[in-house]
């Protein structure tokens, strides 16, 4: 076997992963801080990376045009939670699972009603030219990506460990009822959470965007997501990063390894289903994920 | 001495219930005059026939070292039996430091100023607290009325009505299923009550949410224990330190956040200290043993630096010697900071040694209030705890 190439594969699968990472991290701060399984994740991606090449297109120059998604994605938060979710307070989780799929449909129509539907290609200054380290060449734009993401989660990192607001942000995912008894209003935090899943997927809407152009396809990374956060756990934002190397890893492995050995014809379009089996076969052996809470009912 | 000097030097300011003492450029040379002094002193008040703050001027005032202990005797004996409070206005270096020193080994305060202005301001100050105070403990601080609270059919509590006063230790016993655990989720915003009505310091809070109920000082802790698990001790107690913060500064963590974050940390301490759990400060909480984390959950609640702790069970299911410790910590909180304390307990044992006041349920209605003696003795109390013979 050659080993080069499968180190190539390898990292190349890892580094692909991480952009798996980057969805299902969205998805793990409002699990977290309010149970509810955002469906609407994908489409706020969508949306990020839409509005923003939209107005560079427009124009607009790029730091202003990221500032200003930014600011929208923020607003945006507190405005779902103050339209959507409030009213529902107190709902079974479905009723705010369905809820999000509407929010969903809200946002896919409202970014296309305004853009337009048709697929931009998102340059954000990065060649993706592949270059080579010790025999293994790598992509320079999957690279940039994770240091983007390594960024990404150590500025959560510290938000989370260090600050006020992040330290409620914990509290409220950890005891609902201890955190009110402390002062802490749900409601607040509840933005908090929604306006940093916005900042997530505005970051991932542009890596994204740019690896594949800005197309309503970007609303299935949401479903790409889910195996990762079957893997990693619904609650940890260090399950969703392991989570995403692990697919992208194996994922492509299978790809390459599984499909060319067997010589069977499931040979191509193997990732497209491999991680939705792992995932199964996660459920049924350890269904809280890696590093997601053990659930002990009393009967 | 002559009489009309020593009465000269003394007025009666009735309005601020204060007299003015003026020692300014006199010299006690020995025991004898202070004697004299006082003589004059102690009349002259004994004939108002009511107490007086001491307002003394001490500006060039001479006192020798031989009659200090008779003047300082006199003093403290004047003070005792007429004063409400003493300041004192620019003494000589020297007697600046003797009053100092006598202060601390006699634990009174003593009060100097340089100018009598600065001096009048401070009395001004005394007298308003005074005012407080003695408003404070005539009228509630915690006044919970006519309180109903239904599920559906089920009539958790019925109109049930207490008081709380300001720096009390207030007990709510009551045996299993007597609405005790209801009382304190409506007192902290948990339940909003059927009907009835909640005051606060003389305020109207009843229909405050929880968030709210807990910014305006009131602090809780559970009888099952709520805490954030995952997190550390450390973090536990800064969650329920209120303070003033920027989402966007606390985003980019710099600056202010970042300093202000630091000086809570110093103030945690304290109260990491005061309990005694240093050991465990960086340890999750959710792997602590159960006596624990009780006691970090107590400390969660006074980093909240809260007016009213309303401690739910806190000796649930502890052994003897945990629920000695937790029987202190609360006596020392209420102690050194004054707090308000409303506790909840199944056991009446505990309760009775610490509670001011202790307030009894059963069936959700108030069957007897009083102080602990008073509830103990109480028939009706005996008899919801012991049942009756059919």
């Amino acid at each position: 076997m050659d080993l080069n190439f499968f180190f190539e594969v390898l990292i190349g699968g890892l580094l692909a992963g991480v952009m798996y990472s980057l969805v299902a991290i969205g998805f793990v701060l409002i699990y977290k801080a309010s149970g509810v399984f955002n469906f609407a994740q994908g489409a706020m991606v969508f949306f990020a990376a839409l509005t923003y090449v939209s107005l560079v297109e427009r124009g607009w120059p790029f730091w202003l045009a990221l500032c200003a998604v930014l600011a929208l994605m923020i607003v945006l938060g507190f405005a779902i939670e103050r339209v959507v979710l409030r009213p529902l307070v107190n709902q079974p989780q479905i009723t705010l699972f369905m809820v999000t799929i509407g929010l969903a449909y809200f946002l896919e129509g409202v970014a296309q009603g305004v853009w337009g539907a048709q697929v931009h290609a998102l340059e954000i200054g990065i060649q993706d030219a592949p270059f080579t380290v010790a025999g293994i060449s790598l992509s320079q734009f999957d690279l940039f990506a994770s240091g983007t993401a390594a960024a990404l989660v150590l500025v959560l990192g510290v938000f989370f460990q260090k600050t006020k607001t992040g330290r409620a942000l914990r509290a409220v995912a950890d005891d609902h009822q201890a955190a009110l008894s402390v002062g802490i209003q749900l409601k607040y935090v509840w933005a908090v959470v929604w306006a940093a899943a916005g900042f997530v997927a505005l970051v991932a809407g542009l890596l994204w965007g740019a690896r594949t152009g800005v197309q309503f396809a970007l609303t299935f990374t949401a479903l790409k997501a889910l195996p990762v956060l079957i893997l990693g756990g619904f609650e940890s934002i260090l399950g969703a990063i392991v989570g995403g190397l692990i697919i992208g890893a194996t994922e492509k492995l299978a790809e390459v390894y599984i499909g060319s050995s067997i010589g069977l014809n499931i040979g191509t379009g193997i990732e497209n289903w491999f991680p939705y089996m792992l995932a199964l076969v996660f459920l049924l052996v350890r269904p809280e994920g890696l590093f997601g809470e053990k659930r002990i009912e009393r009967i | 001495m002559d009489q009309s000097t020593f009465a000269s030097r003394l007025t009666f300011h009735d309005a601020i219930e204060t007299m003015e003492v003026d020692f300014s450029n006199f010299v006690f040379a020995d025991a004898a005059v202070v004697d004299a002094f006082y003589d004059h002193i102690d009349q002259r008040v004994a004939a108002t026939a009511r107490r007086w703050y001491f307002l003394v001027l001490y500006e060039g005032c001479e006192i020798a070292p031989e009659a200090w202990e008779r003047f300082a005797a006199r003093g403290k004996h004047a003070n005792i039996t007429y004063g409400l409070g003493t300041v004192r206005v620019h003494p000589s270096d020297s007697t600046r430091e003797t009053i100092r020193s006598r202060a601390e080994r006699e634990t009174f305060r003593a009060n100097i100023f340089d100018t009598r202005d600065q001096a009048m301001v401070a009395l001004g100050e005394m007298r308003k607290r005074r005012e407080i105070l003695g408003t404070s403990t005539t009228d509630a601080y915690l006044r919970v009325q006519d309180i109903h609270l239904n599920f559906g059919g089920v009539k958790a509590l019925t109109g049930v009505s207490f008081q709380v006063h300001r720096g009390e230790i207030t007990s709510i016993i009551g045996p299993n299923g007597a609405g005790k655990t209801s009382m304190i989720n409506v007192i902290s915003g948990f339940y909003r009550p059927t009907r009835g009505r909640i005051f606060f310091d003389g305020a109207d809070r009843t229909h405050l949410p929880a968030h709210r109920v807990a910014q305006l000082g009131f602090a809780r802790t559970f009888q099952n224990i709520a805490l954030f698990k995952g997190m550390s001790t450390l973090d536990n107690l800064m969650a329920g330190r209120r303070f003033r913060h920027n989402l966007f500064l606390d985003a980019l963590y710099v600056g202010p956040a970042k300093r202000e974050e630091l000086r809570q940390r110093a103030e945690i301490e304290s109260i990491i200290d005061f309990l005694e759990i240093q050991s465990i400060r960086k340890k999750p909480v959710g792997r602590l043993p159960y006596g624990l984390q009780k006691r970090v959950e107590l400390g969660r609640a006074l980093a909240m630096q809260p007016k009213v702790l309303l401690l739910d069970e806190p000796m649930a299911g502890m052994n003897v010697e945990e629920k000695e410790d937790m029987a202190r910590f609360i006596l020392d909180v209420n102690d050194q900071w004054g707090t308000t304390i409303v506790l909840i307990e199944h056991d009446m044992g505990v309760v009775m040694d610490i509670s001011n006041h202790v307030v009894v349920l059963d069936h959700g209605a108030k069957i007897a209030e009083g102080t602990p003696a008073e509830v103990r003795a109480d028939p009706v109390v005996i008899r919801a705890y012991l049942g009756v013979a059919h």
